[in-house]
């Protein structure tokens, strides 16, 4: 009767698992997929390899894939670790829990990683379907990886790496929106609005640097999380001119401020990730008073 | 009791909350094998004070022991030992009852498969175990929170209305389960407002109001210790008045036709010899035995704090 670290994240997980709406989630990126299947069969797999080389065909599918995994698997991850951070609250099984021995630091720490071992079993399993949809929708690609350079599975870590930094941050996110709030329906739509939002005011940040020719704007667009999260996969890999999703560059484009090298993308990401865990500790260790 | 430590001990536990006092200088032990009542008029501090037992509200001061243990100077670990039920249940009603119990099992840790099973058989709830508690009533929820605080076979229990939605037959079952719980060497206190069960159930009753201890000892104690008599007589009125007239008097009164008085050297014999002297002899004389309801309301509505 320990309430021990394990013991929590067990049964967060048994609570994420039984929660029924759950079970629909995975249709997101299994959206995504499919249409990574359409998108690979009309670009690259009527066309075969026309006018491109193995490699260049293989870096666009891998960005493609890691674009798509990237934004469909965040989406139901931050709806899961907001809804985990919120329930004990919204339901009162927190006195349950707390009232029976369990830390408040623990629990906060026990939905964390309940939802990051979701979340890195989601990116397994997506990347093993990403590249069956690649497989599927471009044959003719598929029975040439072994011929790639070293280079292509460098990039490809690095897709993957930047991929599991989004939804890493994803599932802090949502496990701070709601740990702070303390409300299921404030930390949900919190926590679903705050990406998109910054990209909203990354749009604005940019009109007014237009408009203004002041710097503050730029610097500020670039201490943002959103955009960097988008730049991260470009600003890992500088050898190349763009990353690409399909045939587009990847997000808003480039950040007004020029390019971001990775370190700062990096530094400016941690410091979001920090952030947001810093408070969602306090928020749980500071304000012993539960009143739900 | 001494040698061994109290259950659940409370000693000048006070909270406020800006310039009012929710519990004040509160003290009071509950030792293994008893069932205690917590009682007190709404707003009197009951909650604030389970919540502060419970590491749920930080007391701005005094302390809290649980088996010995200061909750909240040595963090939480005594509280392992308890098993809560704080107002309404804390069940997750998107879950069935037996997946509430499963996931309360996995959280603790160290406590059997076979647990669920035996505590959805406690409470009745096994016909039911696998339908979503969003469609139970609220006495199944209230069963089901009762499930949740004895899952893990605590020493002490700590549940605050407990009786709340449960059939008459439900409270009879959760008076026998408490008194089987004490009987086995169990801890148990309750706070609720269903007077009549704590009498039937508790060993002992606490009782504040406004924060304050006002009074606490055994249910006995408290329903008998008044030193009160009710005596019949032809005539009432006349009794009264000459009751009334002596120094010791003053407080008689009637109530439905009897005379309620106490008697000058706290013997109902020579209370019986002085109406008779007086030309009302009693036609019935007895120890006024007063409800817990009654002792709960004088001492509620009273100003004065009593130690």
């Amino acid at each position: 009767m320990s309430f021990g670290h394990a013991s929590l994240v067990r049964a967060e997980l048994f609570r994420i698992a039984r929660q029924r709406s759950n079970w629909l989630l995975p249709l997101v990126p299994l959206a995504g997929l499919v249409i990574l299947v359409a998108l690979t069969a009309t670009s690259y797999g009527l066309t075969s390899t026309t006018g491109k080389t193995v490699l260049s065909l293989a870096r666009d599918l891998t960005d493609t894939a890691s674009l798509v995994l990237a934004m469909t698997l965040g989406a139901p991850l931050l709806l899961i670790a907001a809804r985990a951070a919120a329930h004990d609250h919204h339901y009162g099984t927190v006195r349950l829990l707390v009232g029976g021995g369990a830390g408040r630091g623990r629990l906060v720490a026990a939905k964390l990683a309940a939802a990051g071992a979701i979340a890195l079993a989601a990116l397994a399993v997506g990347m093993a379907c990403a590249a069956a949809a690649v497989a599927l929708g471009s044959p003719s690609l598929a029975g040439r990886m072994t011929s790639l350079p070293q280079t292509y599975w460098h990039e490809l870590l690095l897709d993957v790496f930047s991929v599991a930094v989004s939804l890493g941050c994803c599932v802090i996110l949502g496990t701070f929106t709601s740990t702070v709030s303390r409300s299921l329906a404030a930390g949900l739509t919190a926590a679903m609005v705050w990406l998109p939002a910054e990209q909203a005011l990354t749009g604005v940040l940019a009109f007014l640097a237009g408009t203004a020719h002041a710097d503050v704007f730029t610097t500020a667009t670039g201490l943002l999380l959103a955009p960097n999260l988008d730049h991260l996969m470009q600003a890992l890999q500088p050898w190349r001119a763009t990353v690409e999703f399909g045939a587009r560059p990847v997000g808003p484009g480039p950040l007004p401020a020029g390019p971001v090298g990775a370190e700062q993308c990096l530094i400016v990401i941690s410091a979001w990730a920090s952030g947001f865990l810093l408070a969602s500790l306090v928020s749980a260790l500071g304000r012993v008073d539960v009143s739900e | 009791m001494s040698g061994q430590a109290a259950a659940l001990e409370l000693t000048s536990l006070s909270r406020s909350y800006g310039d009012r006092r929710a519990v004040d200088d509160l003290s009071f032990s509950v030792w293994p094998g008893e069932v205690v009542g917590f009682l007190g008029p709404n707003g009197a501090g009951k909650t604030t004070t389970i919540r502060m037992c419970l590491h749920l509200v930080k007391p701005t001061a005094g302390e809290v022991r649980v088996f010995g243990q200061d909750v909240w100077g040595q963090g939480s670990p005594s509280l392992r030992r308890v098993g809560c039920l704080i107002e309404s249940p804390a069940t997750l009603p998107f879950l069935s009852g037996r997946d509430n119990l499963e996931f309360l099992r996995l959280a603790r840790g160290g406590i059997g498969r076979g647990a669920v099973g035996r505590t959805l058989a406690t409470v009745g709830l096994s016909d039911r175990a696998g339908d979503r508690v969003a469609t139970y009533s609220l006495g199944m929820r209230q069963r089901l929170g009762l499930g949740l605080a004895l899952l893990a076979d605590p020493d002490l229990l700590i549940l605050d209305e407990p009786a709340t939605g449960l059939d008459p037959a439900g409270i009879v079952e959760m008076r026998d389960l408490l008194r089987r719980l004490a009987a086995e060497g169990r801890a148990v206190l309750i706070s609720s407002h269903v007077l009549r069960e704590v009498e039937e159930t508790c060993d002992r009753v606490v009782i504040i109001n406004r924060g304050r201890l006002v009074r606490q000892g055994t249910v006995h104690e408290l329903v008998a210790g008044t030193g009160l008599f009710a005596v019949r007589v032809a005539d009432p009125a006349g009794a009264l008045a000459t009751i009334r007239g002596q120094d010791w008097g003053g407080a008689a009164r009637l109530r439905d036709g009897v005379v309620v008085t106490r008697s000058r050297t706290g013997r109902g014999g020579d209370l019986a010899d002085f109406l008779s002297r007086a030309g009302h002899p009693p036609e019935m004389l007895v120890e006024d035995r007063q409800e817990l309801e009654d002792v709960f309301l004088e001492l509620t509505h009273e100003e004065g704090v009593q130690r």
